[in-house]
Protein backbone atom coordinates (compact mmCIF):
# COMPACT_ATOMS: atom_id res chain seq x y z
CA UNK A 1 0.00 0.00 0.00
CA UNK A 2 1.08 3.58 -0.91
CA UNK A 3 0.08 6.91 0.42
CA UNK A 4 0.33 10.33 -0.20
CA UNK A 5 -0.38 13.24 1.46
CA UNK A 6 0.81 16.54 0.41
CA UNK A 7 -0.08 20.16 0.89
CA UNK A 8 -2.21 19.31 4.03
CA UNK A 9 -2.67 20.04 7.57
CA UNK A 10 -3.39 17.36 10.48
CA UNK A 11 -4.13 18.78 13.86
CA UNK A 12 -5.64 18.04 17.44
CA UNK A 13 -6.05 14.39 17.09
CA UNK A 14 -5.00 11.93 19.19
CA UNK A 15 -2.24 10.42 17.02
CA UNK A 16 -1.83 12.51 13.78
CA UNK A 17 -0.55 9.86 11.31
CA UNK A 18 -0.61 6.19 12.10
CA UNK A 19 1.16 3.42 9.99
CA UNK A 20 0.55 0.26 11.24
CA UNK A 21 -0.05 -1.64 14.58
CA UNK A 22 2.30 -1.88 17.54
CA UNK A 23 2.27 -5.49 17.92
CA UNK A 24 0.57 -6.54 14.60
CA UNK A 25 2.10 -7.46 11.65
CA UNK A 26 0.60 -5.24 8.78
CA UNK A 27 0.50 -4.95 5.35
CA UNK A 28 3.98 -3.64 3.87
CA UNK A 29 3.01 0.30 3.79
CA UNK A 30 4.97 2.99 2.14
CA UNK A 31 4.07 6.86 3.00
CA UNK A 32 5.11 10.10 1.56
CA UNK A 33 4.30 13.19 3.49
CA UNK A 34 5.22 16.39 2.00
CA UNK A 35 4.40 20.28 2.62
CA UNK A 36 2.20 19.38 5.58
CA UNK A 37 1.72 20.15 8.98
CA UNK A 38 1.14 17.83 12.34
CA UNK A 39 0.63 19.50 15.31
CA UNK A 40 -0.77 19.76 18.44
CA UNK A 41 -1.41 15.69 18.62
CA UNK A 42 -2.97 14.19 21.90
CA UNK A 43 -0.24 11.71 21.51
CA UNK A 44 2.46 11.38 19.08
CA UNK A 45 2.15 13.11 15.55
CA UNK A 46 3.80 9.75 13.44
CA UNK A 47 3.79 6.62 14.70
CA UNK A 48 5.44 4.21 12.30
CA UNK A 49 5.12 0.60 12.69
CA UNK A 50 6.85 -1.85 10.03
CA UNK A 51 6.87 0.76 6.95
CA UNK A 52 8.46 3.24 5.19
CA UNK A 53 7.82 6.76 5.61
CA UNK A 54 9.17 9.57 4.34
CA UNK A 55 8.45 13.48 5.09
CA UNK A 56 9.41 16.27 3.34
CA UNK A 57 9.10 20.26 3.68
CA UNK A 58 6.82 20.03 6.69
CA UNK A 59 6.29 21.09 10.04
CA UNK A 60 5.96 18.48 13.31
CA UNK A 61 5.61 20.95 16.10
CA UNK A 62 3.20 21.45 19.15
CA UNK A 63 2.98 17.41 20.05
CA UNK A 64 3.04 18.47 23.28
CA UNK A 65 1.89 14.81 25.18
CA UNK A 66 4.12 13.09 22.46
CA UNK A 67 6.35 12.51 20.05
CA UNK A 68 6.71 14.47 16.67
CA UNK A 69 7.94 11.04 15.21
CA UNK A 70 7.96 7.46 16.41
CA UNK A 71 9.18 4.48 14.38
CA UNK A 72 9.43 0.83 15.27
CA UNK A 73 10.94 -1.61 12.88
CA UNK A 74 10.85 0.67 9.89
CA UNK A 75 12.08 3.34 7.87
CA UNK A 76 11.63 6.83 8.38
CA UNK A 77 13.66 9.72 6.08
CA UNK A 78 13.15 13.33 7.56
CA UNK A 79 14.23 16.16 4.67
CA UNK A 80 13.83 20.07 5.56
CA UNK A 81 11.26 19.55 8.17
CA UNK A 82 10.56 21.90 11.11
CA UNK A 83 10.26 19.81 14.16
CA UNK A 84 9.74 22.19 17.29
CA UNK A 85 7.98 22.51 20.32
CA UNK A 86 7.61 18.50 21.04
CA UNK A 87 7.89 16.73 24.07
CA UNK A 88 10.07 14.59 21.96
CA UNK A 89 11.34 15.01 18.39
CA UNK A 90 11.64 11.75 17.02
CA UNK A 91 12.02 8.74 18.56
CA UNK A 92 13.80 5.85 17.56
CA UNK A 93 13.12 2.33 18.55
CA UNK A 94 13.95 -0.69 17.53
CA UNK A 95 14.85 -2.28 14.75
CA UNK A 96 14.62 1.36 12.98
CA UNK A 97 16.42 3.44 10.43
CA UNK A 98 16.06 7.03 10.44
CA UNK A 99 17.74 8.82 7.97
CA UNK A 100 18.00 13.08 8.45
CA UNK A 101 18.87 15.61 6.05
CA UNK A 102 18.23 19.21 6.99
CA UNK A 103 16.32 19.50 9.06
CA UNK A 104 15.48 22.15 12.02
CA UNK A 105 15.29 20.67 15.79
CA UNK A 106 14.67 23.07 17.71
CA UNK A 107 12.90 23.79 21.04
CA UNK A 108 11.67 20.14 22.04
CA UNK A 109 11.72 18.84 25.26
CA UNK A 110 14.45 16.28 23.78
CA UNK A 111 15.33 16.72 20.50
CA UNK A 112 16.51 13.07 19.42
CA UNK A 113 16.22 10.12 21.53
CA UNK A 114 16.87 6.63 19.71
CA UNK A 115 17.79 2.98 20.84
CA UNK A 116 19.51 2.61 17.51
CA UNK A 117 22.32 5.07 15.87
CA UNK A 118 21.29 7.24 13.84
CA UNK A 119 22.31 8.35 10.61
CA UNK A 120 23.08 11.95 9.85
CA UNK A 121 23.68 12.73 5.68
CA UNK A 122 24.13 16.04 6.07
CA UNK A 123 23.80 19.37 8.14
CA UNK A 124 21.05 19.37 10.50
CA UNK A 125 20.42 22.34 13.00
CA UNK A 126 19.87 19.97 16.46
CA UNK A 127 19.92 22.68 18.81
CA UNK A 128 18.60 20.91 21.81
CA UNK A 129 19.35 17.57 23.43
CA UNK A 130 20.34 14.09 21.93
CA UNK A 131 19.08 11.56 24.16
CA UNK A 132 20.07 7.94 25.11
CA UNK A 133 22.87 6.91 22.81
CA UNK A 134 21.87 8.49 19.69
CA UNK A 135 25.00 8.49 17.51
CA UNK A 136 25.25 10.92 14.03
CA UNK A 137 26.81 10.12 11.63
CA UNK A 138 27.81 12.26 8.25
CA UNK A 139 27.31 10.80 4.81
CA UNK A 140 27.83 7.25 3.46
CA UNK A 141 29.28 6.62 7.13
CA UNK A 142 28.04 2.84 7.83
CA UNK A 143 26.34 2.83 11.48
CA UNK A 144 27.71 1.19 14.19
CA UNK A 145 26.57 0.13 18.24
CA UNK A 146 26.05 3.49 20.08
CA UNK A 147 28.76 3.51 22.63
CA UNK A 148 26.84 2.86 26.36
CA UNK A 149 25.87 5.31 28.69
CA UNK A 150 25.21 9.24 27.55
CA UNK A 151 24.75 10.49 24.33
CA UNK A 152 26.87 11.39 22.20
CA UNK A 153 26.56 14.01 19.31
CA UNK A 154 29.32 13.92 16.55
CA UNK A 155 29.31 17.07 14.64
CA UNK A 156 30.57 16.25 11.05
CA UNK A 157 34.14 18.48 10.59
CA UNK A 158 35.01 16.72 14.23
CA UNK A 159 34.27 13.10 12.84
CA UNK A 160 35.84 13.91 9.86
CA UNK A 161 39.06 14.66 11.82
CA UNK A 162 38.45 11.38 13.31
CA UNK A 163 38.49 9.73 10.70
CA UNK A 164 41.87 11.30 9.28
CA UNK A 165 43.80 10.87 11.97
CA UNK A 166 42.85 7.06 12.76
CA UNK B 1 -22.50 17.42 -4.45
CA UNK B 2 -24.16 20.63 -3.32
CA UNK B 3 -24.71 21.89 0.86
CA UNK B 4 -28.56 22.10 -0.47
CA UNK B 5 -28.89 19.09 -2.65
CA UNK B 6 -30.44 15.80 -2.34
CA UNK B 7 -29.41 12.34 -2.23
CA UNK B 8 -32.57 11.30 -4.56
CA UNK B 9 -30.91 13.27 -7.56
CA UNK B 10 -28.90 11.71 -10.21
CA UNK B 11 -25.76 13.50 -8.72
CA UNK B 12 -25.63 15.67 -11.77
CA UNK B 13 -24.82 19.51 -11.88
CA UNK B 14 -27.93 20.80 -11.93
CA UNK B 15 -29.39 17.97 -9.64
CA UNK B 16 -26.88 17.25 -7.12
CA UNK B 17 -26.48 15.20 -4.02
CA UNK B 18 -26.32 15.87 -0.44
CA UNK B 19 -24.08 13.03 1.08
CA UNK B 20 -20.86 11.25 -0.23
CA UNK B 21 -22.66 8.46 0.94
CA UNK B 22 -25.49 8.88 -1.48
CA UNK B 23 -23.27 10.11 -4.23
CA UNK B 24 -20.93 7.49 -4.01
CA UNK B 25 -23.35 4.60 -5.33
CA UNK B 26 -24.38 7.04 -8.29
CA UNK B 27 -20.64 6.94 -9.30
CA UNK B 28 -18.76 4.95 -11.55
CA UNK B 29 -15.37 2.93 -10.82
CA UNK B 30 -12.29 5.53 -11.40
CA UNK B 31 -15.23 8.33 -11.32
CA UNK B 32 -14.86 11.71 -9.70
CA UNK B 33 -17.18 13.11 -6.79
CA UNK B 34 -17.19 16.90 -7.35
CA UNK B 35 -18.59 19.20 -4.62
CA UNK B 36 -20.31 22.52 -5.58
CA UNK B 37 -20.73 24.52 -3.22
CA UNK B 38 -19.64 24.33 0.95
CA UNK B 39 -21.44 21.46 3.17
CA UNK B 40 -20.97 19.02 5.50
CA UNK B 41 -21.24 16.06 3.41
CA UNK B 42 -20.59 13.30 6.05
CA UNK B 43 -18.93 9.97 6.78
CA UNK B 44 -17.79 7.68 4.09
CA UNK B 45 -16.63 4.21 3.61
CA UNK B 46 -15.16 4.11 0.01
CA UNK B 47 -14.83 0.53 -1.07
CA UNK B 48 -13.37 1.05 -5.13
CA UNK B 49 -11.32 3.42 -7.00
CA UNK B 50 -12.55 7.03 -6.81
CA UNK B 51 -11.61 10.91 -7.07
CA UNK B 52 -13.70 12.98 -4.05
CA UNK B 53 -12.66 16.86 -4.88
CA UNK B 54 -13.54 19.28 -2.28
CA UNK B 55 -13.96 21.69 -5.06
CA UNK B 56 -12.77 25.23 -3.96
CA UNK B 57 -15.17 26.00 -0.84
CA UNK B 58 -15.09 24.67 2.83
CA UNK B 59 -16.36 20.47 1.82
CA UNK B 60 -16.21 19.06 5.22
CA UNK B 61 -16.52 15.94 6.70
CA UNK B 62 -17.97 16.25 10.26
CA UNK B 63 -18.19 13.24 12.53
CA UNK B 64 -18.64 12.37 16.31
CA UNK B 65 -17.64 9.36 17.75
CA UNK B 66 -17.18 7.63 14.47
CA UNK B 67 -14.35 7.46 11.85
CA UNK B 68 -14.60 10.16 8.88
CA UNK B 69 -13.54 8.33 5.78
CA UNK B 70 -12.58 4.45 5.87
CA UNK B 71 -11.12 3.79 2.61
CA UNK B 72 -11.36 -0.38 2.38
CA UNK B 73 -11.41 -1.76 -1.26
CA UNK B 74 -12.75 -5.31 -1.99
CA UNK B 75 -9.41 -6.13 -2.65
CA UNK B 76 -6.14 -4.23 -2.46
CA UNK B 77 -5.78 -2.34 -6.20
CA UNK B 78 -8.17 0.45 -5.69
CA UNK B 79 -6.93 4.12 -5.85
CA UNK B 80 -8.26 6.37 -3.99
CA UNK B 81 -7.56 10.63 -4.42
CA UNK B 82 -8.79 13.01 -1.75
CA UNK B 83 -8.41 16.30 -2.52
CA UNK B 84 -9.27 19.81 -0.95
CA UNK B 85 -11.11 18.28 1.61
CA UNK B 86 -12.11 18.86 5.66
CA UNK B 87 -12.46 16.07 7.97
CA UNK B 88 -13.47 17.40 11.69
CA UNK B 89 -14.86 16.83 14.92
CA UNK B 90 -12.06 13.82 16.06
CA UNK B 91 -10.84 14.97 19.18
CA UNK B 92 -9.41 15.39 21.63
CA UNK B 93 -8.57 19.00 20.97
CA UNK B 94 -11.05 19.52 18.49
CA UNK B 95 -14.52 19.53 18.12
CA UNK B 96 -15.28 16.24 19.42
CA UNK B 97 -14.46 12.81 19.87
CA UNK B 98 -14.33 11.03 17.04
CA UNK B 99 -11.93 8.12 15.84
CA UNK B 100 -9.80 8.19 12.83
CA UNK B 101 -10.50 11.31 10.23
CA UNK B 102 -9.05 9.06 7.68
CA UNK B 103 -8.71 5.01 8.31
CA UNK B 104 -7.25 3.38 5.51
CA UNK B 105 -7.47 -0.40 5.72
CA UNK B 106 -7.00 -1.83 2.40
CA UNK B 107 -6.04 0.01 -1.09
CA UNK B 108 -3.05 0.00 -3.83
CA UNK B 109 -2.13 4.30 -3.66
CA UNK B 110 -4.32 6.66 -1.48
CA UNK B 111 -3.56 10.22 -2.76
CA UNK B 112 -4.45 12.95 0.11
CA UNK B 113 -4.00 16.28 -1.04
CA UNK B 114 -5.14 19.74 0.86
CA UNK B 115 -7.12 17.76 3.63
CA UNK B 116 -7.35 19.05 6.92
CA UNK B 117 -7.66 16.23 9.45
CA UNK B 118 -8.96 17.99 12.76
Amino acid sequence: MQVFISDSHIADCTVGIQVGTNGTASPFIALSVDRTTVSQMGSNGIEVFSGKVAVSNSVINQNNFGAGAVVFDSELDLFNNQINFNQLGVDVLANSTVRLVGNDFSLNSVDIQCAVPLVLESGNAVEGVIANGCVLLPVNQTTSAPPSGASTLVPFYLYSLLTLFA
Amino acid sequence: MSGVGDDANPCSRTAPCKTFAGAISKTAVNGEIDCLDPGGFGALTITKSITIDGGPGVSSVLVAGTNGLVISGFNANISVTLRNLAVQGLGPGGLGQGLSGIKIINAATVYLENVLIK
